[in-house]
């Protein structure tokens, strides 16, 4: 209980300093405001105007500043053409100076422009003997290339025809087998159909020759052999089945 | 009694002969027990074959058949029994043959088999010649068209 007390004791000593030097402050600093003010008011004069004087004064001033400003302009003006003047000079001399390098430059570069044409046409010369040379020395080596390219090609052609030749004789030799089996082997297949077609006709013919003989024999047998048919029909029927 | 439906059997060749006197013999016993005291030979009159009514005539004056229906139709069911016990060869030929060779036929055929034989005869003109033999169930083709067929398929092959 006793250290609470002591602190909020504390903080109200502290609060109530702290209003004070703010209460001192601000009053000297009105004081100091006073001060100036006062002192002002001692170093000069205060008149009272009354109201045409001070339409006179407008007036007044306003004609005075137009002076001035009139006058202000004439000088800047006159300053500002002494300063166009001086520039115009001193560009003119520039480009007199410009014109003189470049009539330099211009008589410069020609001369540098004959030289390099005349370098340069000495130059193209050069290379034309030059490339007449290499020209010639490539069709020289051109030709020689071309002779032997030209034997290297005979020899490959008349090997490559060596070989085309074993070849298709071999390939005519191959075809020519399967061709000569394939007929075989057709001429077999014809043979069997031949045999089997006439079987056919052989079978049809027998068959016909079999209907026909049942017709006619039926008709060319007399009775008295029918009758001994029956007969022995009967007398073997006796010996199977009675 | 049996040697005399033998007797009367001999007279039949074919099965068409007997089934055409078994019909007679129906008709017969139809009528038996009609007209008492008549003979059982004049009870069909005109209606009847000239073959059985000869044949009951002779055993009517033989006096094997009575004058009574009821032994009159006892007679004619032991006649129909007996030929529809008699045995029978289906024959079948390709011509049409005649009487005489029936009657050789069946004579060989009750020397063969000790009895009357009938013979079913069946015409068939496409068989060319020989014969088709049935017996008991016993087939046999004996003809001329099977050894023809067999020349045929011997040639062809």
């Amino acid at each position: 209980m006793n250290t609470i007390f002591l602190i909020i004791a504390s903080l109200f000593i502290v609060m109530v300093l702290i209003v004070l030097i703010f209460l001192i402050f601000t009053t000297r600093s009105k004081k100091r405001e006073e001060f100036l003010i006062q002192e002002f008011i001692k170093d000069t004069l205060f008149l009272k105007i009354s109201e045409t004087f001070q339409k006179e004064l407008e007036k007044l001033i306003k004609e005075e500043t137009k002076k001035i400003i009139l006058e202000n302009k004439e000088k800047i003006q006159k300053a500002t053409d002494e300063i166009i003047e001086s520039y115009k000079k001193e560009l003119e001399g520039i480009s007199q100076e410009v014109d003189k390098k470049n009539s330099q430059f211009f008589e410069l570069s020609l001369k540098a422009q004959n030289e390099i044409l005349t370098n340069a046409q000495n130059k193209i010369a050069n290379l034309n003997e030059e490339t007449k040379k290499e020209i010639l020395k490539f069709k020289e080596v051109n030709s020689e290339t071309q002779k032997l390219l030209l034997g290297e090609a005979k020899n490959q052609v008349s090997k490559l025809t060596q070989n085309l030749t074993q070849e298709v004789s071999q390939v005519y030799q191959v075809a020519k087998e399967a061709l000569r089996e394939q007929i075989t082997k057709t001429e077999q297949e014809i043979e069997s159909y031949k045999k089997e077609r006439f079987k056919e006709i052989d079978q049809g013919i027998y068959q016909m020759i079999g209907k026909v003989s049942k017709k006619t024999i039926g008709k060319a047998i007399d009775l008295s052999t029918h009758e001994k048919l029956v007969m022995e029909a009967l007398k073997k029927a006796k010996k199977e089945i009675f | 009694m049996e040697k005399i439906f033998e007797e009367f059997a001999k007279k039949i060749k074919t099965k068409e002969e007997l089934i055409f006197y078994l019909e007679e013999i129906i008709q017969i016993q139809q009528i038996v027990f009609k007209n008492k005291g008549v003979p059982l030979s004049k009870k069909m009159g005109g209606k009847m074959s000239g073959e059985l009514k000869n044949f009951l005539e002779r055993l009517e004056k033989k006096e094997v058949i009575s004058k009574t229906p009821g032994q009159q139709s006892s007679f004619l069911e032991k006649l129909k029994k007996y030929l529809q016990s008699l045995p029978e060869i289906k024959l079948e030929i390709a011509f049409l043959p005649s009487d005489e060779f029936l009657t050789r036929i069946n004579q060989w055929l009750e020397e063969e088999f000790g009895q009357k034989v009938i013979l079913d005869l069946i015409i068939n003109p496409q068989i060319v010649g020989g014969a088709v033999i049935e017996h008991r169930g016993n087939w046999r083709n004996f003809s001329l068209v099977k050894e023809i067929d067999k020349l045929i398929s011997q040639k062809s092959l």
